[in-house]
């Protein structure tokens, strides 16, 4: 096992707060990527559509994708901000 | 049967403790050795906590994968009962398929002849009972503890020294029988003495159900020359056959494909002990070669036979792991699924409730297969099939057309196709053993919910269908035109949960995506109740139709939520650890509201 690989562990180990809240970070980037990529597409959607019925339903359905991202984004926050407050306490590197 | 079985043996045991003093001693150390079995058993089962397992799942999708699975796990907990009741448990759950099943118990019975070499290597050879009488002291104090871990270890531990104990006990009474009676006289040679002790070691096995007591027997028996080493040869072979019974017997409570594995166990077992006893010669000139190599004493004939055990079981497993396959077709044609009624539960078999993975999945299929009943009865209310669900403008059509409301019995259908399987769901919940486990506890709980959200939109069906029945069909077309747009919207959520169960794994965020058809069911509510209160408005309808159709469209909103709830947890339970992050993201009732306002405010200038 490489020493960096080693050290990472160890530092889980330690600190099982830490580790929990950077992959539940990994996880929402995932996630809020995701919900980019799926804004992006309905917005291209709604331009070419003329169905009103279609058109109000791919709206709902993009104001809420907007909602979840803005939801995602402040969880995502407050996960770096105890982040940066853990690594500035025990002096760890800072998750990218 | 089990009774005339237990008093024959009750006067076998009887006669023998009369007649021979040794006897007892032997008796007792097959008895605390059996009981060493389940205190281990017992112990490894509570100590995994699911992580047997989940190796299990992950570890099977290959038949070399399966067949190392059971080589190492019978290996390590050193009972092959245990991973034969795991497997046929996640069989019967649908968790794991046949072959891969069948490999894990070809790998098992290798596994299990790694116990005659612990008992010929190491039990034998140092003073046993030093190492027994601290482990039951420290286990027995550890299984007193509070500490759920500690009790389990304290099983382990216990289990072994009973283990051991039995041994000793065992070796004791035939080392004092030797004086008295000389076993070997009985010696059979030639071809009728291999017969012969192959059926003993078979009704050994099949009274003691498991052949590692057997294989104890024989090897402490062999130690002490009570028995020539070509009958032991023959009873190792019996035992390995007889041990099938335990399979056999966990598998009368399974479904078909439990009875297939008992089946493909009973036939690898019976063809090798078959090759074995054909080609005995070849076996015992190979184990004097192989002993021989390993530097081995050559008179040591209990190491021998542990050679050989592993010997024949490896040919065995050499000869058929090729034809795998072509038993899963046998045993798929011989043994054939019960034509099982939609009335019927067929998913909640008791050997599921052996483990809470097994048995939240088959509450998991069982309350599927109670979603798809309700799906076809609140269908058949308003003259719909689920095929009618393909085109919307045909569904649309479909429902117009309808100039008679023909009355579905929703009572009598909720009798044959719901309640039995729902109280079959319940009381299979009830026997789940698993409570301090939060996790699976939450799981179970969820699936409850979602059974009972399903019973719930079919109640709401029933009070619906009253009024559907008398406006449906009504002269007053605005009348008509709405109860048909209700029974419309109800069918469209369940094409819409359709779909969603048939993309599931395409979806890249299942749960989120759920949040749209909440979104649409508030829009239709507040549509509904906009174009109500318009048509009395404008004396198209009586205020008495208008409050009947008040209500009847809080029963579709009613079902339509309970549907959806139903999906949200009966659908995505399985994923439940993928979906966990999207929780947090997704919208409250309020938020849901919110967006349904913004869209709508949005579109008037």
């Amino acid at each position: 096992m490489k020493t960096s690989k080693l050290f990472l562990k160890l530092q889980n180990f330690f600190n099982p707060e830490y580790a929990k809240n950077k992959s539940a970070a990994r996880e929402l980037k995932i996630i809020l990527k995701k919900l980019k990529k799926k804004e992006g597409t309905l917005i291209e959607l709604l331009d070419q559509i003329k169905d009103p019925e279609l058109q109000k339903l791919y709206r709902t359905e993009l104001e809420i994708i907007r909602i979840q991202r803005a939801k995602g984004l402040v969880i995502l926050q407050d996960i770096r901000e105890k982040l940066h407050k853990k690594a500035l306490d025990s002096k760890l590197p800072l998750s990218k | 049967m089990q009774k005339i079985f237990l008093v024959v043996s009750i006067a076998i045991l009887a006669a023998g403790f009369w007649v021979s003093n040794e006897f007892k001693g032997i008796a007792a150390g097959v008895a605390i050795f059996l009981f060493g079995m389940l205190s281990l058993e017992q112990g490894f089962k509570a100590f995994t906590g699911g992580a047997l397992e989940r190796i299990l799942q992950k570890t099977t999708n290959s038949q070399w994968k399966s067949l190392i699975f059971g080589l190492v796990s019978t290996t390590l907990v050193q009972s092959s009962s245990l991973v034969s009741i795991i497997t046929i448990s996640f069989l019967s759950a649908g968790l794991l398929d046949l072959a891969a099943s069948i490999g894990i118990i070809f790998g098992a019975n290798l596994g299990t002849s790694t116990g005659a070499w612990l008992i010929a290597g190491f039990g034998l050879k140092v003073e046993i009972s030093e190492y027994a009488m601290p482990m039951l002291a420290f286990g027995i104090l550890f299984v007193l503890q509070k500490d759920k871990k500690l009790q389990h270890v304290g099983y382990i531990l216990a289990g072994l020294g009973f283990l051991f104990l039995g041994i000793y006990f065992m070796k004791e009474s035939f080392e004092s029988i030797k004086d008295n009676l000389r076993l070997v006289d009985y010696a059979m040679p030639g071809i009728q003495g291999l017969l012969i002790y192959t059926a003993l070691g078979i009704a050994a096995t099949v009274i003691m159900q498991s052949s590692h007591a057997t294989m104890v027997l024989i090897i402490t028996a062999l130690s002490v020359h009570q028995i020539t080493y070509e009958n032991a040869l023959a009873l190792a072979i019996g035992s390995n056959i007889g041990t099938t019974i335990t399979a056999i017997i966990g598998s009368l409570s399974a479904n078909a494909n439990g009875k297939r594995l008992a089946g493909a166990h009973l036939l690898f077992n019976v063809i090798t002990g078959l090759i074995a006893l054909i080609g005995i010669r070849y076996f015992m000139q190979s184990v004097d070669f192989i002993t021989q190599r390993m530097g081995f004493d050559p008179e040591d004939n209990t190491l021998k036979l542990a050679t050989f055990h592993s010997l024949f079981n490896t040919v065995g497993i050499v000869v058929l792991f090729p034809f795998i396959g072509h038993m899963v077709t046998l045993f798929q044609r011989l043994i054939k699924d019960k034509r099982s009624s939609v009335f019927k539960p067929q998913y909640l078999n008791h050997s599921a409730t052996e483990f809470p993975e097994t048995l939240i999945e088959s509450v998991r299929l069982e309350s599927l297969h109670l979603y798809d009943n309700a799906i076809h009865i609140i269908l058949k209310t308003f003259g719909l099939h689920r095929r009618d669900l393909g085109d919307n403008d045909a569904l649309w059509n479909t429902l117009e057309k309808q100039r008679d409301a023909i009355e579905y019995d929703i009572e009598s259908s909720y009798n044959k196709r719901i309640k039995e399987i729902y109280s079959a769901i319940i009381a299979f919940i009830s026997q789940a053993t698993f409570a301090r486990n939060v996790e699976k506890t939450s799981r179970l709980y969820w699936l409850r919910e979602a059974d009972r959200q399903i019973v719930e939109a079919i109640k709401d069906t029933k009070h619906l269908q009253k009024n559907w029945m008398r406006y449906s069909i009504a002269y007053n077309v605005n009348t008509r035109r709405e109860y048909k747009k209700i029974a419309y919207q109800i069918a469209l959520l369940i094409k819409d949960i359709e779909i969603f169960r048939k993309n599931i794994e395409q979806d890249e965020l299942p749960f989120l995506s759920l949040d749209t058809l909440k979104a649409k069911i508030e829009e239709d509510d507040i549509h509904i109740t906009r174009r109500i209160e318009t048509l009395i408005r404008e004396n198209k309808i009586t205020p008495e139709t208008g409050s009947s159709l008040i209500n009847d469209s809080s029963y579709m909103y009613s079902i339509k939520s309970n549907l959806l709830k139903m999906a949200e947890t009966l659908f995505l339970q399985k994923n439940i650890q993928a979906i966990h992050p999207e929780l947090k993201l997704s919208l409250d009732e309020s938020e849901i509201m919110n967006v349904v306002e913004t869209v709508n405010a949005s579109k008037q200038p």
